[in-house]
């Protein structure tokens, strides 16, 4: 649709072809930047699962004249009801239960009960705070509504995150109107989801569990952040069914990862925010979208070098659809997270290994055969062009040699382009020897961090009614 | 006698469009003598449906001319938003009458 706007925009007239599981998202996709009922040519089916002579009749019997009719005679036409409530209306009355009800019909809610978004009580949430509730940090790519620091509160508060909590919640936002993040791929039919990790010296203090447990609910701050961001997501980026998320599967919300900054501080490892390039002072809070994960249990082993293969084994065996963020759907961009517990953390430590050390050791031993690979970036999923051999991508440019060291399809590959590109971060029980990968979702939701700015803001703490 | 269930008036939990809604650009009176861009974001299927498109457009329309999806690269993936920002300049530069985008699925 993007590439369609672009065109619009210069004055040409476009179609976008789509298939039809993909019609309302790039319906809403279209609204969301400017340009309700642009015109769209569906095909029959998803293209994926047909034969080539299925897919082609299809093509010709029903997507070419819809692409014809895109883009001679009459032009779009827009949505003319577009009547929605302001920011302060009142959309309901009732009963905690009624409120809840209401919500869900809505489609406003996650579907657990939400704290009912009073006036007073979202106005209370930001008492202190120094924002002009107003003020906004950026448009939804998505949606094209505006990320408000009223809304922000807003979903807050339904949440049932505390008012210290709103920091983060605005960095994890400034995240989500980054471009560089990618959040308007937030519904592909994939169903990735965001995981948020969070680490600096003020992190315990706000009530973040870095310890046993630490992706459980129950712990408030953790859990009510994490539910907080598929809110967000819901009704502001707009990603429910009915518009922008397509998730075949989705996951639940994650509970924050936050980090155990202590640990890190003890063995002179860096943060996930510090590997993304922040200053260790600094509290950050990072977000990307993982499409799956994988447990590494009971390491056994009292050395490095006892350790790294089995934890090299669970970054390979995470990785195969999402290998096409190494080329195909993403250019380099596939990064996959490593989460030790501070036990095994503890000790590469001891044995004087730095996270440099662990991440060239897991790039040297975290391998697939070349066969494998290139099945899963083109054979197996066709999501990239032309079904291309490793040795003619690096003969191209498009990877770095490692990728092509022999022709022999069983020889061993990495998985990333480079050691950094594997992130390893440090949390869970002090005392257990297990580990966690995930696998990211490229472009789509690309690891973006900021720094949390805990300073009150000095905007204009207006009167809210005023501004209705 | 129950005491009486507290009530709430609520919020909406959306915010507004600030997106303005722009005007679409006109449609052509026909595709005969046109010239007609392909774009495609590298996924599903477009290397074998576009060249059925063209096809199809030439059969129907007198003097259409198509510019080749491979011209523009691949408009998906890490360098996406540059790519699709300099689409207005090359479309107008290879004087362009008409885009068909792919593909969504």
């Amino acid at each position: 649709m993007r590439a369609s706007i672009a065109a619009e925009s210069a004055g040409i007239p476009s179609v976008s072809i789509v298939c039809n599981g993909f019609a309302g998202q790039a319906g809403a996709t279209a609204r969301g930047l400017g340009h309700d009922g642009l015109p769209l040519a569906v095909t029959i089916g998803h293209v994926d699962t047909q034969s080539a002579e299925e897919m082609t009749a299809n093509f010709i019997d029903s997507t070419v004249d819809q692409i014809i009719e895109g883009l001679v005679g009459d032009g779009p036409l827009a949505d003319a009801d577009n009547a929605e409530p302001a920011a302060l209306d009142i959309v309901a009355s009732g009963t905690i239960d009624e409120i809840n009800d209401h919500f869900s019909s809505k489609g406003w809610s996650d579907g657990n009960p939400i704290i009912p978004p009073t006036h007073d009580r979202v106005e209370r949430y930001l008492d202190g705070s120094g924002h002009d509730p107003w003020k906004t940090l950026g448009v939804a790519p998505s949606s094209g509504r505006d990320f408000t620091i009223w809304s922000i509160a807003v979903n807050a508060v339904m949440a049932g995150c505390r008012p210290e909590h709103l920091p983060v919640l605005i960095a994890l936002t400034e995240i989500l109107a980054d471009p560089a993040y990618g959040s308007e791929h937030s519904g592909n039919t994939t169903g990735a989801d965001g995981l948020i990790l969070l680490d600096g010296p003020n992190a315990s203090a706000l009530g973040f569990n870095s310890g046993p447990g630490v992706q459980r609910e129950g712990v408030h701050a953790n859990t009510s952040v994490g539910r907080w961001l598929r809110l967000y997501l819901r009704n502001v980026a707009g990603f429910t069914a009915e518009e922008h998320d397509k998730a075949t599967f989705g996951n639940p919300a994650r509970p924050v990862l936050a980090e155990d900054h202590e640990c890190l501080r003890t063995i002179g490892w860096p943060s996930i925010g510090e590997q993304l390039g922040f200053a260790s002072s600094h509290d950050v809070v990072t977000l990307a979208r993982m499409n799956s994960g994988l447990l590494i249990g009971s390491v056994f082993g009292s050395t490095p070098e006892q350790i790294v293969p089995y934890l090299a084994n669970g970054l390979a065996r995470v990785s195969a659809w999402d290998l096409t963020h190494v080329h195909g759907i993403g250019t380099d961009q596939y990064q996959p997270l490593l989460v030790v517990s501070p036990l095994l953390a503890r000790t590469f430590a001891n044995a004087g290994w730095s996270l440099n050390d662990v991440q060239q050791a897991l790039f040297n031993q975290a391998r697939i055969t070349a066969r494998a690979f290139e099945r899963f970036i083109g054979d197996w999923t066709n999501l990239s062009a032309g079904h291309p051999q490793l040795t003619d991508l690096v003969a191209e440019g498009a990877l770095p040699p490692v990728f092509a060291q022999s022709d022999d399809p069983d020889r061993m590959v990495p998985i990333t382009t480079r050691p950094e590109r594997l992130l390893i971060a440090v949390t869970g029980d002090p005392n257990r020897a297990n580990a966690y990968t995930f696998s990211n979702d490229g472009p789509h939701g690309w690891w973006t961090a900021k720094r949390i700015d805990h300073t009150p803001a000095s905007d204009l703490v207006c009167n809210v009614s005023g501004r209705q | 006698m129950e005491p009486m269930e507290a009530r709430y008036d609520v919020v909406w939990p959306r915010s507004p469009r600030g997106v303005q809604q722009r005007q679409s650009a006109d449609r052509l009176d026909t595709l005969a003598g046109k010239r007609v861009a392909f774009l495609w974001d590298y996924l599903f299927r477009g290397d074998e449906l576009f060249p059925v498109l063209a096809d199809q457009l030439t059969e129907r329309f007198e003097g259409v001319e198509i510019v080749d999806y491979a011209e523009f690269g691949n408009l998906h993936g890490a360098d996406e938003k540059q790519r699709v920002g300099r689409l207005p300049d090359e479309l107008r530069s290879r004087h362009v009458d008409a885009v068909v985008s792919g593909m969504g699925c």
